[in-house]
C-alpha cells in the first residue's frame, strides 16, 4: 500500500512462504521455537525436568528409605548420585522433589498472571475511579516485603501447605505486571477495532477479554514465564533461609538440609548440595531460554517480517 | 420507512451540536453549530480538508462522542435521554466504517469470528450453520466471493481493498438503517474505492440503508452523492450545503470553488484550463485554537471584505441558487457596495 | 505538461501531434540524448533461500531532459521498485538481475548506473539524481531539524568542502523556491510543520544539488486536496525552473494528466502500455490503461459511471501464462493466455513518445466513459 514509507515491495508483490498461511498458530509458534538452537535447549531442558518430575515419582515411589548407617556415603552404582544425611538416595530424592517446586512456581504464576490480567485490563478499559484506585493498591501491595511477611505467616500460623505458600506469593507479585499490562490496555483501546466492537454492541467483557486481552497474548504467556522464575526463586529463598516449614520433600528443603546439617563442610556430601541447585539452575535456565525466544518470535518489533 | 409508525423524524439529526475538546489548556472547537439530517436510503456526502471537523461531526453522528452542545437526535429522540431499549435500537441502526483498514479489524481474529460475535451476541444467528450462512450471505453482499476462501482468512491475509470489505461486512452484521463511512485520508487505490462506493450505492439503493459518506475529494463526492446533498464543512462550520449537483455545478462559497477547483482532472485537456493555486490566498489551513475573526475562512478567501474581519456569517439560502452558504458576500452583496 | 505552459489550448493537445509546446520545442535545440535510457531491466525479490520473484520484468523507456514521465498502475505492479532500481535503492532482498540503466549528465557523458560502486553512487545521487519518498510524515528524522537534514545530504554529497555560509544559502534558496519561509522552517522539527509544508521540504532537499533527474514516488497521496493542488503546482513550476527531468510515481491517473508529458503504465512488473499523455487519455491502447483512467472520477462536466477493474493484480510468484491481465480482461482470447504480447508500436511519435501498447486486441479497445446523468 501507499501508505506505508519504508521501501519494501508492496504486499500482494512478495508472497509469504506457504507455509505460514493455513497453519494454527500454536502449531507454528512449535516449528518456530524448535527451529532456533536456544528455544529448543529451553524447550528441552524445561519438558526434560516437569517429566522427571511429574512421571518420575510414579515410578519410584514417593517413600525413600532411608539408613542413618550409611549416612553421606559416596555415589555408587547402585546410589549414583550417594546418599544424604539420613542415609537415603540423593537421586531418589531428586527427582521426588521437584513436584513441588514446579507446583509453586507455576500456581503462583497463574496467580499473580490471573490477578494482573483482570484487573490490569479493566483498569486501563474503565479508566476513572477504578483504575485510581487500583493504581493505589498496587502502590500498597508492592510496598508490602514478601520474604517478611512469609516470615510472619509462617510463625504465626502452620504454612505447612506449598499450596498456601504459592498463593502469597501469586497475591503479592502481580502489581508490577499488571501495571504493564493497564499500560497497553490504554494504547490498543484507542485502536479502531475495539471502538468497532463497541459500536456493535458486543458488551465490555466480550470486549476486554475478547479483543483486547488476546491481542498482548504473546507477551502475557511471556510474563507468566518470568513469573514462574521468580516464584521459584522466591520459593526456594525462602526455604533456604528457613523461613518456610521443613516438611515434605522439595529442592529448597534439601539445600536448606544440607545447609544446616553442616554437608557444606563434607566432601563426601557433595553430590547432595550440587544436585539440587543443579536442577534449579537448569530449571530458571531452561525458562529463561524459552522467554526469550519466545520474544524472539512473538515480539513484532524483533520479529523481522 | 418501515418500523417507525407514525413517525416523521428523520432516522439521524443533528440539531446545531458542537464538539469542544480541550487540550493542553486551550479549547479546540472543532464542530460548532452544525446542523444535518439523513433518512433512510438517503446520502450525504460531508466534504472538507483535514481539520475541517467532518470526521468529528460523523463520529457524534455514530454515538461515538458526546457533543458538547446541541442534541443528536436518532428518530426524533436525543441520544443523551434514550431507555436502554431505544439505545440498542439506536446502536443497531446506526454504524461506523472506519477509514483505516488496517486498523479496524482485529488482527486475531479470523473473518468468520470477526462477523460472527455479532451476529451471536444480538440473537440474529442461533445454530453454528445459521451463523455460516449468514456469514456467508454477508460476504457476498461485499463481494467476497467465493465466500469459503474468506470465510478464515485472518486480517494480514487480505489485502487493503479486501479488508475494507469485511470492514464494510462487519457494520452490515446488525441490518443498520444508516451507514456512515470515513474515507476521508483513504489511501485505498482508486479502482478499489470506486468499487466500495459502487458497493454502497448498491446497498442503499437495493436495502434502503442510508449513507453519510466524509471525504475530502469532490469529485468522489460528486459521484456517490449525485443523488443526495453534500456538505462543505470548514473549520467546524457548515459554509455550504445543498444538492449535490448544485454544489458541483454551481459552487457559491469561494471555499467550496477552492475545493473543486484543486481536484485534479482525469483529461489532460481540462486539466490545462486550471488556473494555479486553486484561486485561495494561503495553502495552510489555520489552527483551531486560535480561529480568525469574523468568518474564519477570511485570511484564504479571494473575496474577503473588511465586513468579513469582524462578523461571520450565517447559512443561508443563495440567492438564484438550491444551496444554503455562509458567506455575507455570496448572500448579502448588496450589503458589500454599501460597505466597500 | 500542459500547465507548463499557459499558452497551450486543450487543441493543441489533442492534434496529431501529441506531444506539446515545452517540451517539444526544447528537444529541437539538440539535446536529445536521453537523461536516463532504460533497457529490459529485470529486478527480482529474493523469497526464501532459493526462491525469488521477478518484480521486473524487461521495462525499457527514456526519459529526455526537462520531460516528465508518469508511472502508474495498481498497487503491487511494481512501479514503486521500478523507482527505486532507478537510483539503485532496492531494499536488502531485492537485486537487479539484467538490463541497463544508462544516465547521461550534463557533461554529457552516459555512464552505466548498475555498474557504479558504492562511492560512485554516493556521488551520484542526490548531486545528479534525487529521490523524494512517498510518505512525507515519516522521510525526516524526527529528532533533527530541518535545517540540519538539509546541510547533512549538502555535506554529504557535494564536491569538496562545503562552507556553513553556503550551506544556509543553499538550503534557504531551494526552500525559497518551494514557497516555504527558510527562517521559519530550517529551524523546525519536522512535527512542527504541516503535511504540505513536509512534503515541500522534502522537495526542496532532493532539490538541493540541482540534480538533473528526479524521482517522486506518490509525491501528493498522504496529502489534502488544497495541499495536494500547491504540491502539483509548484512541481510543474519548478521543472521550469530547475530544469530537472522528473519521474513521478502514482497510483492516480488525474496527477499524470495535470503533470506528464508521458505516461508508463504497469502491470505485474512489466510496461503494457507507454505514449504522450493526451494520447493515453483520449484513446488508451490497453485495456488495463482504459479502465484505470475510467476508475478516476472526474469532477467537472457530466456525471460519468466509473468501474472498477475486477478482480486482483497477480501474484508476482505464480503469473499466469501469457498475458498477465487476461484473467481480468474482458476481450481475452485464447491466444492472449497463451504467449505474453510484446509492446506493439501503434502511433510513431518524435521523441520517443510513440503510443505502443502490450495487446494483441488493442483495436478493439474502444475506451469511453458512460454517462450516468447530466450536469
Amino acid at each position: 500500500m501507499t501508505a506505508t514509507s519504508s521501501p519494501v515491495p508492496d504486499q500482494q508483490a512478495v508472497p509469504t512462504p506457504a507455509k505460514s498461511a493455513g497453519v494454527s498458530p500454536l502449531r507454528r509458534l512449535f516449528s518456530e521455537l524448535t527451529r532456533s538452537t536456544s528455544g529448543f535447549i529451553g524447550l528441552c531442558l524445561v519438558l526434560a525436568i516437569v517429566l522427571l518430575s511429574v512421571v518420575g515419582p510414579m515410578i519410584v515411589g514417593t517413600s525413600v528409605p532411608g539408613d542413618p548407617m550409611r549416612a553421606w556415603e559416596a555415589p555408587s552404582s547402585d546410589h549414583w548420585l550417594g546418599l544424604e544425611g539420613a542415609g537415603k538416595d540423593t537421586l531418589h530424592l531428586l527427582i521426588i522433589g521437584g513436584r513441588t517446586v514446579l507446583m509453586v512456581g507455576f500456581l503462583a504464576a497463574t496467580i499473580t498472571t490471573v490477578i494482573a490480567v483482570a484487573i490490569g485490563a479493566l483498569a486501563g478499559y474503565f479508566g476513572g475511579r477504578f483504575d485510581a484506585i487500583m493504581l493505589q493498591l498496587t502502590d500498597i501491595v508492592m510496598t508490602v516485603p514478601q520474604i517478611v511477611l512469609l516470615a510472619v505467616v509462617g510463625a504465626f500460623y502452620k504454612l505447612d501447605s506449598p499450596t498456601l505458600l504459592a498463593v502469597i506469593v501469586g497475591a503479592l507479585s502481580w502489581p508490577v505486571l499488571m501495571r504493564s499490562i493497564r499500560a497497553q490496555v490504554l494504547s490498543l483501546k484507542e485502536r479502531e477495532f475495539v471502538e468497532a466492537a463497541q459500536l456493535l454492541d458486543v458488551g465490555w467483557a466480550r470486549i476486554v477479554f475478547g479483543e483486547i486481552v488476546p491481542n498482548m497474548a504473546s507477551y502475557i504467556l511471556i510474563n507468566f514465564i518470568i513469573a514462574v522464575t521468580n516464584a521459584i526463586y522466591a520459593m526456594v529463598g525462602l526455604y533456604l533461609l528457613g523461613l518456610a516449614p521443613q516438611r515434605g520433600i522439595n529442592w529448597g528443603i534439601m539445600i536448606n538440609d544440607a545447609w544446616t546439617k553442616g554437608a557444606m563442610f563434607n566432601p563426601d556430601a557433595m553430590p547432595y548440595i550440587i544436585a539440587p541447585v543443579t536442577m534449579i539452575v537448569l530449571l530458571q535456565l531452561g525458562l529463561i531460554l524459552l522467554t526469550r525466544t519466545l520474544d524472539e518470535i512473538l515480539n513484532p518489533r524483533l520479529r523481522d517480517r | 420507512m418501515p418500523e417507525t409508525t407514525g413517525s416523521t423524524a428523520p432516522l439521524i439529526e443533528l440539531d446545531t451540536v458542537s464538539q469542544v475538546f480541550h487540550a493542553k489548556g486551550q479549547d479546540l472547537p472543532a464542530v460548532s453549530g452544525v446542523s444535518l439530517s439523513v433518512d433512510e436510503g438517503e446520502v450525504l456526502c460531508l466534504v472538507g480538508e483535514s481539520g475541517s471537523g467532518k470526521t468529528t461531526t460523523a463520529r457524534l453522528a455514530a454515538g461515538l462522542a458526546a457533543p458538547t452542545g446541541g442534541a443528536v437526535r436518532f428518530r426524533g429522540k436525543d441520544l443523551q435521554s434514550m431507555t436502554r431499549a431505544e439505545r440498542h435500537e439506536y446502536r443497531r441502526a446506526v454504524q461506523y466504517i472506519h477509514q483505516d483498514p488496517y486498523a479496524s479489524l482485529n488482527p486475531i481474529r479470523s473473518v468468520r469470528s470477526t462477523l460472527s460475535i455479532p451476529l451471536r451476541k444480538h440473537g440474529l444467528a442461533h445454530s453454528a450453520a445459521e451463523v455460516e450462512q449468514r456469514v456467508d450471505e454477508l460476504l457476498t453482499t461485499v463481494d467476497l466471493t467465493p465466500a469459503e476462501s474468506y470465510r478464515s482468512k485472518f486480517p494480514h491475509q487480505l489485502s487493503g481493498g479486501q479488508r475494507q470489505r469485511v470492514s464494510v461486512a462487519r457494520g452490515l452484521t446488525l441490518n443498520p438503517k444508516l451507514l456512515i463511512a470515513d474515507e476521508s485520508t483513504s489511501m485505498l487505490d482508486v479502482s478499489i474505492r470506486v468499487s466500495l462506493l459502487n458497493m454502497f450505492t448498491r446497498l442503499r439503493k437495493e436495502e434502503g440503508v442510508g449513507f453519510i459518506y466524509i471525504t475530502h475529494d469532490l469529485a468522489l463526492a460528486k459521484y456517490f452523492a449525485w443523488e443526495g446533498r453534500t456538505a462543505v464543512m470548514y473549520l467546524g462550520k457548515i459554509v455550504e450545503v445543498g444538492p449535490t449537483p448544485q454544489i458541483i455545478a454551481n459552487p457559491q462559497h469561494p471555499y467550496t470553488r477552492a475545493l473543486l477547483d484543486a481536484v485534479p482532472e482525469p483529461d489532460p485537456e481540462l486539466a490545462a484550463l486550471k488556473k494555479p493555486g486553486g484561486g485561495l490566498l494561503s495553502a495552510e489551513i489555520p489552527s483551531l485554537a486560535a480561529l480568525p475573526s469574523g468568518c474564519a475562512f477570511h485570511p484564504r478567501c479571494p473575496l474577503a471584505q473588511d465586513r468579513c474581519r469582524t462578523s461571520s456569517p450565517q447559512l443561508k439560502p443563495a440567492p438564484g441558487a438550491e444551496q444554503d452558504v455562509a458567506c455575507m458576500v455570496v448572500t448579502d452583496p448588496a450589503s458589500s457596495e454599501a460597505s466597500a | 505538461m500542459p500547465t507548463t505552459s499557459p499558452s497551450s489550448t486543450p487543441a493543441d493537445g489533442t492534434g496529431a501531434d501529441g506531444t506539446s509546446s515545452a517540451a517539444g520545442s526544447r528537444a529541437a535545440d539538440g539535446t536529445s540524448t536521453p537523461v536516463l535510457s532504460v533497457k529490459d531491466l529485470e529486478v527480482a525479490y529474493r523469497t526464501g533461500k532459493d526462491s525469488r520473484v521477478r518484480a521486473l520484468r524487461g521495462v525499457s523507456f527514456d526519459l529526455h531532459p526537462h520531460s516528465s514521465l508518469a508511472l502508474v498502475g495498481e498497487s503491487g505492479c511494481g512501479k514503486t521498485t521500478l523507482g527505486l532500481a532507478l537510483l539503485r535503492l532496492l531494499p536488502a532482498l531485492g537485486e537487479i538481475t539484467g538490463g541497463s540503466i544508462t544516465f547521461t549528465g550534463d557533461d554529457g557523458r552516459a555512464r552505466e548506473v548498475t555498474d557504479m560502486t558504492a562511492s560512485q553512487l554516493r556521488r551520484w545521487r542526490w548531486s545528479e539524481a534525487a529521490m523524494v519518498f512517498q510518505g512525507a510524515q515519516n522521510a525526516f528524522n524526527p529528532v533533527l531539524t530541518v535545517g540540519a537534514q538539509m546541510a547533512d545530504t549538502l555535506r554529504d554529497h557535494a564536491p569538496g568542502r562545503i562552507r556553513r555560509k553556503e550551506i544556509l544559502e543553499r538550503s534557504a534558496e531551494v526552500l525559497r523556491s518551494v514557497r516555504l519561509e527558510p527562517r521559519r522552517v530550517l529551524g523546525s522539527y519536522p512535527h512542527e510543520l504541516s503535511g504540505g509544508m513536509k512534503q515541500r521540504a522534502l522537495i526542496a532537499t532532493g532539490l538541493l544539488m540541482r540534480p538533473r533527474l528526479l524521482v517522486l514516488d506518490e509525491p501528493t497521496t498522504a496529502l489534502d486536496i488544497l495541499t495536494q493542488r500547491t504540491v502539483i503546482d509548484l512541481l510543474a513550476e519548478l521543472r521550469e525552473e530547475f530544469g530537472f527531468a522528473m519521474i513521478f510515481i502514482s497510483h492516480d491517473l488525474a496527477l499524470a494528466a495535470e503533470l506528464a508529458d508521458r505516461v508508463v503504465t504497469m502491470y505485474a512488473g512489466t510496461v503494457v502500455e507507454t505514449g504522450s499523455t493526451a494520447d493515453i487519455f483520449s484513446s488508451p491502447r490497453h485495456p488495463y490503461t482504459s479502465k484505470l483512467i475510467n476508475a478516476v472520477p472526474p469532477v467537472r462536466g457530466d456525471l460519468a459511471e466509473l468501474a472498477s477493474i475486477p478482480g486482483a493484480p497477480p501474484s508476482l510468484a505464480t503469473l499466469p501464462p501469457g498475458c498477465a491481465f487476461a484473467p481480468r480482461c474482458e476481450l481475452a482470447t485464447d491466444e492472449c493466455r497463451t504467449a505474453e504480447p510484446p509492446l506493439i508500436p501503434l502511433t510513431e511519435r518524435p521523441r520517443d513518445m510513440t503510443h505502443a501498447a502490450a495487446c494483441i486486441h488493442h483495436d478493439q479497445v474502444h475506451h469511453e466513459r458512460k454517462v450516468i446523468a447530466r450536469a
